[in-house]
């Protein structure tokens, strides 16, 4: 049996954006900081672990886990070769055995919004040693659904008007786009900072609806409040 | 013997970070389970060096329960919802990305646990199918199954518009 590409893999058939999301997963790690504070945690013997009940019973389970739970054979080192395998994706990605350094989670193609790594994750956020953009050619899909809406967001607080005419142009465009969340929030922004009170009130009650633990909603109902 | 626990730690302390990520462990939790995996690696009940990754993903998998049985009992409410001091115009365009792999980590927890570990070890970890049927100790074409159905579940998951309210209804 032929192997799939992954779905982080350039030549992929999944949409853009999950194309993105598990480029985005692959890439998680914790931040220095984090890792110092574990080295430390795991450094002395069991007698500093606060918890003692609960190390037990993970001990017992990790005991499970190796005898029958979830019995893996062994595999070795051989899984270090998968980056190398000629079915994942041919983007220089760092040795994973290098020593930890801080890095931000790899931007998405080039049109895509940035991203910016959260404190817990690093510490000092550094570009990238090896970008998976810059090594191929951005797809143009994703560079057109995430583009859209960052140039609706770039302009909403300047030219509402353009912001929700983008908006609507994503709406018909991408359907069923997995961010459908900010575009709607976009939207409701545009309608408020347009003066079209009625309508950004009616949208946000949807939106509260539909995505109830929305981080977007306080800003939201912060805009749309009288 | 200090320094043979540190540099296994290292090591692998990614696979720990991103596999409990993946199981659904919130991320104010990330560290203290990180450390529970890696006392239970390095309390000497792992025996040899090859299976480690395999001995890693199964702890994990034991902690991630734990945490979500401490969090029942405890009757927290733990939101993950990322930090609203955050979310500021200039903000946003960042967030996008971030908000879609919380959606993704909840269409993970959606799947029986051995496509979801088909799914991480493939499509995350990045493991070749043989090698996940050999850790698995599953025929291959069995584990193709499970990585099929793993994709079309995710896939509709993150389609439902009404995901976010499902989820606080649960």
């Amino acid at each position: 049996m032929t192997e799939p590409k992954r779905w982080s893999h350039s030549g992929s058939e999944v949409d853009p954006v999950l194309r993105s999301v598990a480029r985005y997963a692959q890439d998680l790690k914790p931040s220095d900081a984090a890792l110092q504070r574990l080295l430390k945690g795991t450094a002395k013997p069991r007698h500093r672990r606060p918890n003692l009940r609960r190390f037990t019973a993970a001990v017992a389970l990790g005991m499970a886990a190796a005898f029958g739970g979830v019995a893996f054979a062994s595999y070795g080192t051989t899984w270090l070769r998968s980056f190398q395998s000629p079915t994942v994706a041919p983007r220089p990605t760092a040795p994973r055995k290098a020593p930890p350094r801080a890095v931000a989670p790899p931007p998405a193609p080039a049109a895509a919004p940035s991203v910016v790594a959260p404190p817990e994750r690093s510490a000092t956020p550094t570009p990238r040693l090896a970008s998976p953009a810059s090594a191929e050619a951005p797809s143009a899909s994703v560079a057109t659904d995430a583009e859209l809406l960052q140039r609706a967001r770039a302009s909403v607080a300047s030219s509402p008007a353009l912001a929700l005419a983008l908006t609507r142009e994503h709406a018909a465009r991408f359907s069923s786009s997995l961010l459908t969340e900010e575009r709607q929030a976009l939207s409701i922004e545009a309608l408020s900072r347009l003066g079209r009170r009625s309508e950004a009130r009616q949208g946000l009650s949807e939106f509260e609806e539909t995505f109830p633990r929305s981080p977007y909603r306080r800003r939201l109902r912060a805009l749309v409040a009288p | 013997m200090s320094g043979e626990h540190a540099a296994l730690v290292v090591e692998h302390a990614p696979f720990v970070w991103r596999v409990l990520i993946h199981l659904g462990v919130p991320h104010s939790r990330l560290e203290d389970a990180s450390q529970e995996v890696f006392l239970v690696l390095l309390s000497g009940k792992y025996a040899g060096r090859s299976a480690i990754q395999s001995f890693l993903y199964g702890v994990c998998r034991n902690v991630a329960s734990l945490e979500r049985r401490r969090q029942r009992d405890a009757r927290e409410v733990v939101t993950d919802e990322l930090p609203e001091t955050v979310v500021q115009p200039a903000q946003e365009g960042e967030l996008w990305i971030k908000r879609a792999h919380e959606r993704l980590v909840q269409a993970l927890s959606r799947l029986d646990e051995e496509q979801r570990q088909v799914f991480v070890l493939f499509e995350l970890e990045q493991l070749s199918m043989d090698e996940i049927a050999r850790a698995m100790q599953a025929p291959l074409s069995t584990c193709y199954s499970r990585l099929y159905a793993a994709r079309e579940t995710v896939q509709s998951e993150l389609r439902r518009r009404k995901l976010q309210k499902v989820e606080a209804s649960s």
